[in-house]
């Protein structure tokens, strides 16, 4: 009896991590913004090149909580411009969606499955207690 | 026919040394230099960089012609997590504890049409050599504020380029988690800043 209460518990804990890691991207998405990152040119030197700055990478989803990263401005593709001056000087190393919803899905998985396992034990001691039970009663 | 052969001899001469005089040699400098490397997977992206790079280019700005090589100083790349910077320069890696530049030599210099190039040449990086071919952009900046806001005297001759490259090529081999998160075929982007004086 005490071990399906305990896999009832951990059941139950399995499916709120299932359910919080859904939850927690659900509230973060909205904050993933198409960037790009760029060291900033002097504006003489961007005048001279026909550009803000030097592309860092490649334009990706990522979560920068600091709205003093970001520049004025956006690429042809819509990208925001965020100064990887910026975000050097002051050790910010952002969170890309992409890695997100990769650790969203592995949480999501292997709660899922934790959830599914302990559910079927629950289902199964609580089955076997409940014979056993009967078997006294009829003793 | 001696004296014939004499003023063909001479102007063949003052053609080259022309030629030669127009080249003129440009040095990496400044601080505004940036060569970054970008790893995409379904993982994860992630960007190593460095201000530390140095070399000569050799541009005619008239015949569209030139050369150079470009040394990158491979320690000083940084992705922003220390200990992936420490497994990238190891010995299981890309081994830049014992090769620490990563080098491209021009073979030889195509222009395609304004400010485009084709540029072949030896690329040396982890111990091994591979002969690539990469388009560049080159742009010669005569002296302005804006060129001398770079830290640069004289006249200055911006380079860029973004290739991709295999790291397979160049022996590194991905292993374990690493097969996941890192690309064997990112890309490589250079910007570079070269003055005359």
């Amino acid at each position: 009896m005490r071990l399906a209460k305990l896999a009832r518990a951990l059941m139950v804990l399995a499916v709120i991590v299932f359910a919080g890691a859904w939850l927690a991207t659900l509230v973060l998405e909205p904050r993933a913004v198409l960037a790009q990152r760029i060291e900033p040119h002097s504006p003489d030197l961007a005048a001279v090149l026909g550009e803000v700055g030097t592309p860092v990478g490649s334009p990706q989803r990522l979560l920068i909580f600091d709205d003093r990263a970001y520049l004025k401005g956006a690429t042809p593709d819509g990208a925001r411009l965020v100064s990887e001056r910026y975000l050097m000087e002051n050790n910010i190393y952002p969170l890309q969606w992409k890695t997100v919803v990769f650790m969203r899905n592995a949480v999501a998985f292997g709660s899922g499955l934790a959830a599914l396992l302990m559910g079927l034990a629950w289902w199964w001691l609580s089955r076997k207690s409940r014979g056993f039970r009967a078997g006294m009663g009829s003793a | 026919m001696s004296r014939k052969v004499v003023s063909l001899i001479a102007a063949v001469a003052l053609t080259v040394s022309v030629a030669l005089a127009s080249v003129q040699s440009f040095k990496i400098a400044g601080d505004r230099n940036l060569a970054t490397v970008e790893s995409v997977t379904s993982v994860e992206n992630f960007t190593g960089r460095t201000n530390k790079v140095s070399g000569e280019i050799r541009f005619d700005p008239q015949a569209r012609t030139g050369g150079g090589v470009i040394i990158v100083d491979a320690m000083s790349i940084s992705t922003g997590i220390g200990g992936r910077d420490a497994n990238m320069r190891s010995a299981n890696y890309m081994n830049f504890v014992q090769h620490p530049e990563i080098r491209f030599e021009t073979t030889s210099v195509k222009h395609k049409s304004g400010d485009e190039y084709e540029v072949t040449g030896r690329m040396s990086m982890s111990g091994k050599t591979v002969t690539l071919t990469v388009p560049a952009t080159v742009r010669f900046l005569e002296a302005s504020n804006a060129t001398r806001e770079l830290g640069l005297n004289g006249d200055v001759v911006n380079l860029r380029t973004r290739f991709e490259i295999k790291l397979s090529d160049f022996g590194v081999e991905l292993k374990g988690q690493s097969q996941r998160s890192v690309s064997n075929t990112p890309t490589v982007a250079l910007n570079v800043f070269a003055s005359n004086k």
